[in-house]
């Protein structure tokens, strides 16, 4: 806001941030491209000397690890990727959608008190392990059990909260008369809030679809009572590597933790732009 | 020859009979056995039976062939022809070498679900409450049988063994007593079917041991020889003597993480001659003997590997195998890990191997006692569209014939469990685990105590690991450690029901050792 | 504009039903399950939920009375709640402020200092394992700082610390974004007034955009102790909870009610107990802004 350079001494302060930041990251990378030998040695190699890319092919045909006389698992990360990105996308747009919708009628056609708020993110402060038997009985008795359908309603029921709060409070944030000048103009109701005040929300529909995904992406706890056969996501599969035979599979896990990464930090570079103004809640007096 | 046959074409009934009258050498009789397509392990067990070749060639095979026959039986009536096995993973490797037979020879597809360690008996759980009849066969440890039986998950297999007979308790090739008994009952009936002898034994490393300077060494500062220890004071001695931190060599890499670290109470417990519970379900192990064993595990404490305290049991073969400390208490998988170059480049071929140490009673007599924890089996589902033919399978991969054969296979967890395994091995096993390792299981699991086989049990073992951790940690005196964990115990018998939890643990240490039972007055109790 | 307050609400309240009917089937069944169980004795191993004998508020009292553990897990969460928080938002605004500045490559230091919120929490939870080995890297880097082998597992405190950095690593860069939002947004006037009236630049900053990030501020805490309170992957795999139950956070001890021990009512009520711990905190914290946030614009 005052557009001065880094002090001198911010300048190393920010390198050290960034190497403490990056540090873990840096590691998981390293143990991805490590040979199974380098995995677990004492003292820890920080960068292997033959660097490989088995771990990463493992992910995808079992079996090849075991050219380096560890065991595998049976099954290929390909389905866990794919079940990852399916119930995490899909789960973020309809959280988003029918959050969008619940903060507009909530923001403008409703009264809210100061009970709203505590109603709205109820649903998010339950701790998973102990409903997720209430799921099993109630989805065994509708056929949702190991099923995406169900995975995604419950991605989606949990997320609802976060995105409705939320997105609520941008909607907050525009001043009624924005929509209103729409409908002066001639614009139906439903027009006025598509042309009016989702673009003006940008921001924050992006960065609130961020995190909402990034909660369906890392959930582990549901999708893991859920899957059986045709279930799976990429923590569910990452959890099978930690006993596969032979112990635990330290580098093919890492590398199915950086591919995991990979798309977010894609993502978030690309809309930086809109991260670094969205969050501001509504909180902010213009 | 008898008969007027040329030999080699001598028929399998006239080979077992000349073998018995002694007409031919038991090289021979192998030799003649496998050209007419019998096992090895069957032709091993046979040629050594003191039934006789003839009967002994009939009895064997039986828990296989009356298996297969009911499977073949099974097979041909189920409408459902896939049998889905819910198992732990880094377990399919013994299983998967049969997929193809069961496949052609029984039109059945055999479809395995891993899932973590942990997750089987929660999976088990929520199949008790959610009834999908996803799964047909389980493989949880024994632990889980008494909670997954009340719940009505799993069958109660006992007719059926009576009905297929699995030869379970049979001297020769049944399941090694007492394991036979600790894993495989609930209140004295059959629950599961033993595919993992999962017992820990002690590892040392023989180029130590056998190193004449430490030899002298040794023998000069303790006065008796150097060798494998055969005491808990004598594993003491060496794990100080060994102990060389700065060349990131230690005494030992006993357990002293979160879940492990109360089976290495126990068995030292056991040793001393106390069980944990009293013929009236009182805590026994806060007592002076109790205090005693964590005392000893202090001790030991600056002599172990530093990453003891978060050791899986995957990072505790690493470290072994990296030749980093003399001593380990393992399961027998862990000597596998040690003795393979891929797995234990500097421990390969160099490991030698002993039963739990022995601790001195009172009377001066020295009792020893192993831990049987953990441990895998098959549990038949209750929900399973095919109970019979699930049956079929279990009987089937734990016969004292198949299993012999299955052990061996790699990117597995099965280890040794009947007594053919053991005392009449296959070359196969023997190449695995070495003669002399096989003796040593043996000899171990006749002085096993069985792990938390009761109702809630995964609650009392949490309780009393919870606690042996916060003392060896540092965190806790001993006694307080004890005396909590004694009080959470009340709690939780209350709320199974002291009766319900009496009586199998009565059932569970009817089966002991006798100088165990005599040592901990179990001999003595009334139910 | 009086037709703007003429318009009846009614009408655009049918916005909010797709998501009502969506939480009510998906959400709010099972919590009444959730709840109806926590006032029976229901373990699977004695019968069928529909069997289950009607105890009350048995499971709540021996809760809130008897089970020390659970009261220590709470204690123990609410502790890491407040230190984690805390120190994420003390490293969130500094580094905020740092990227008020202008410097060569902020689109990729901005990117950079997100990554650790984009990692899987398992992820998160196993690679510090790694790191906190007794011979692993963070070790190595302390053995040169002169400190020799602390036994990360091996001593409660030291565990408890781990667990703190882990998850302060994690989700620093979340406060981070907000901050840099709530600063972004503060107004210029304001600001330009003040450096014109001649306070220093400390003094603008407490004096003038403080204040106005408070709100946001106030959010972030929120959004973030909603979920710290619900932790669970990262510590389940660092130190399962140990050494003891140093480490053992409500969810640990709910994960092994329910999952383990098969205590399925008595884990109901736990959880129930933890949700109305949560209302009250998350009320509570709201309170400064309350007004703020339920204004309408008008």
């Amino acid at each position: 806001m005052l557009n001065r350079p880094l002090s001198y001494w911010q300048i190393p302060v920010l390198i050290l941030a960034l190497a403490l930041t990056l540090f873990p990251v840096f590691w998981l990378v390293m143990t991805a491209i490590k040979p199974p030998i380098d995995w677990n040695a004492s003292p820890a190699i920080w960068v292997p000397s033959e660097p490989t890319l088995i771990n990463f092919r493992t992910l995808f045909d079992p079996a090849a690890i075991r050219a380096y006389g560890v065991g595998g698992v049976s099954q290929a990360a390909t389905k866990a990727v794919i079940g990852s990105i399916l119930a995490s996308v899909s789960a973020t747009f309809l959280a988003m959608a029918l959050g969008l919708v619940s903060a507009i009628g909530l923001s403008r056609y409703s009264r809210t008190s100061w009970a709203t708020p505590l109603v709205i993110l109820s649903g998010r402060m339950f701790p998973p392990a102990a409903i997720a038997v209430p799921f099993v009985i109630i989805f065994s008795l509708t056929s949702l059990m190991d099923t995406y359908p169900g995975l995604i309603a419950i991605y989606t029921a949990v997320t609802l909260p976060f995105s409705t709060w939320t997105l609520k409070s941008f909607v907050d944030d525009l001043p009624r008369e924005m929509e209103e000048a729409a409908m002066l103009d001639g614009k139906s109701r439903l027009m006025a809030h598509l042309t009016v005040t989702v673009p003006l929300i940008k921001g924050g529909l992006f960065s609130t679809a961020m995190l909402v995904f990034i909660l369906n992406w890392s959930e582990y706890m549901f999708a893991q009572v859920l899957s059986n056969t045709e279930l799976s996501t990429i923590p569910v599969q990452l959890a099978k590597y930690v006993t596969a035979t032979a112990g635990t599979l330290y580098g093919v896990q890492a590398a199915l933790a950086v591919l995991a990464m990979v798309p977010l930090i894609l993502a978030g570079f690309f809309i930086q732009g809109h991260l670094a103004r969205g969050l501001t809640f509504g909180a902010i007096k213009k | 020859m008898p008969d007027g046959h040329k030999p080699g074409e001598e028929s399998l009934g006239q080979t077992l009979e000349s073998y018995d009258a002694g007409l031919i050498n038991r090289r021979t009789f192998l030799k003649r056995l496998g050209l007419l397509g019998v096992g090895l392990a069957v032709a091993n067990a046979v040629s050594l039976s003191p039934l006789g070749a003839v009967k002994a060639f009939a009895a064997i095979g039986g828990p296989e062939e009356r298996a297969w026959a009911l499977a073949k039986e099974e097979a041909a009536k189920a409408t459902k022809k896939t049998l889905t096995l819910l198992i732990p993973t880094g377990s399919i490797g013994n299983m998967t070498p049969y997929v193809d037979k069961w496949k052609n020879e029984l039109g059945i597809t055999l479809e395995f679900i891993e899932e973590p360690d942990e997750v089987v008996h929660t999976k088990g759980m929520q199949e008790a409450v959610a009834k999908t009849g996803r799964y047909d066969v389980m493989m949880p440890t024994a632990m889980s049988y008494p909670d997954w039986l009340d719940s009505g998950l799993i069958y109660d297999l006992t007719d059926w063994v009576d009905k297929y007979q699995p030869d379970l308790f049979h001297p020769e090739w049944g399941v090694v007593f007492p394991a036979s008994h600790h894993a495989q009952l609930y209140n004295g009936r059959v629950v599961g079917l033993l595919c993992d002898g999962d017992q820990i034994t002690l590892l040392a490393r023989r180029d130590f041991l056998e190193n004449p300077d430490k030899a002298k060494a040794f023998a000069d500062q303790y006065g008796y020889p150097l060798d494998i220890p055969k005491t808990w004071k004598e594993y003491y001695n060496l794990a100080k003597f060994a102990h060389d931190p700065k060349n990131n060599f230690y005494g030992s890499l006993e357990y002293r993480s979160r879940y492990y670290c109360k089976w290495m109470f126990m068995q030292r417990l056991a040793s001393k001659g106390s069980l944990w519970f009293d013929e009236n379900l009182n805590p026994t192990f806060n007592s002076p003997k109790g205090l005693e064993v964590l005392e000893d595990m202090l001790a030991v404490n600056e002599f172990l590997h530093p990453d003891a305290y978060s050791f899986t049991w995957s990072s505790n073969y690493n470290a072994y195998g990296r030749g980093e400390g003399l001593l380990n208490i393992v399961w027998p998988s862990g000597f596998k890990y040690s003795m393979a170059p891929s797995t234990g480049p500097a421990t390969t071929g160099k490991i030698k191997a002993t039963v739990m140490p022995a601790d001195t009673l009172a009377d001066g007599t020295n009792l020893y006692a192993g831990m049987f924890c953990w441990g895998y089996g098959f549990a038949i589902s209750k929900y399973s569209a095919n109970p019979l033919l699930s049956y079929a399978y279990a009987q089937w991969m734990t016969s004292p014939t198949i299993s012999a054969d299955a052990i061996p296979y790699l990117g597995g967890y099965s280890d040794p469990y009947r007594v053919n395994h053991m005392l009449e091995p296959t070359e196969r096993l023997v190449s695995t685990y070495t003669k002399e390792y096989l003796g040593t299981l043996y000899n171990n699991i006749v002085n096993t105590v069985p792990d938390f086989c009761l109702p809630g049990g995964f609650e009392y073992q949490d309780a009393l690991d919870k606690e042996i951790h916060a003392c060896l940690t540092g965190d806790k005196k001993p006694k307080e450690a004890l005396d909590d964990a004694a009080r959470v115990f009340e709690r939780i018998t209350r709320r199974q029901g002291k009766d319900k939890v009496r009586s199998a643990w009565f059932a569970l240490t009817e089966n002991l050792a006798e100088p165990i039972k005599k040592a901990t007055g179990r001999a003595n109790w009334k139910l | 504009m009086a037709e703007a307050y003429g318009k009846p609400p009614n009408q655009g309240r049918i916005l909010t039903i797709p998501g009502q009917i969506v939480s009510l089937l998906v959400l709010v069944t099972p919590l009444v399950v959730a709840l109806y169980m926590s006032f029976t004795d229901w373990s699977p191993t004695r019968s069928g939920l529909k069997d289950a004998s009607f105890v009350g508020l048995e499971n709540y009292q021996e809760l809130l009375i008897y089970d020390h553990r659970f009261l220590q897990a709470v204690g123990r969460t609410a502790l890491l709640a407040v230190i984690c928080l805390s120190l994420e938002f003390v490293l969130g605004l500094g580094l905020a402020t740092l990227f008020l500045r202008t410097f060569r490559g902020k689109r990729f230091f901005f990117s950079a200092f997100l990554t650790p919120m984009m990692v899987l929490p398992v992820v998160v939870g196993y690679t510090f394992w790694m790191l906190f080995q007794s011979n692993g890297p963070v070790n190595q880097v302390l053995a040169l700082l002169g400190l020799q082998g602390l036994e990360w597992f091996r001593d409660s405190t030291l565990a408890f610390v781990a667990v703190v950095l882990t998850e302060v690593w994690h989700w620093t860069p979340l406060f981070f974004l907000i901050l840099f939002s709530g600063l972004n947004a503060v107004p210029e006037n304001p600001i330009r007034a003040a450096v014109i009236l001649g306070a220093s630049p400390r003094q603008v900053f407490w004096k003038v955009v403080f204040p106005a990030i408070k709100p946001v501020i106030i959010v972030a805490f929120v959004i973030r102790a909603m979920e710290v309170i619900k932790i669970f992957d990262e510590v389940f795999l660092l130190t399962r909870g140990g050494p003891g139950s140093a480490t053992e956070t409500i969810s640990l001890y709910i994960y092994k009610l329910a999952f383990n021990d098969f205590q399925l009512a008595y884990g109901a009520a736990a959880a129930f107990l933890v949700l109305a711990g949560s209302l009250v905190m998350v009320h509570l914290l709201l309170i400064p802004v309350r007004d703020q946030l339920l204004e309408r614009r008008d």
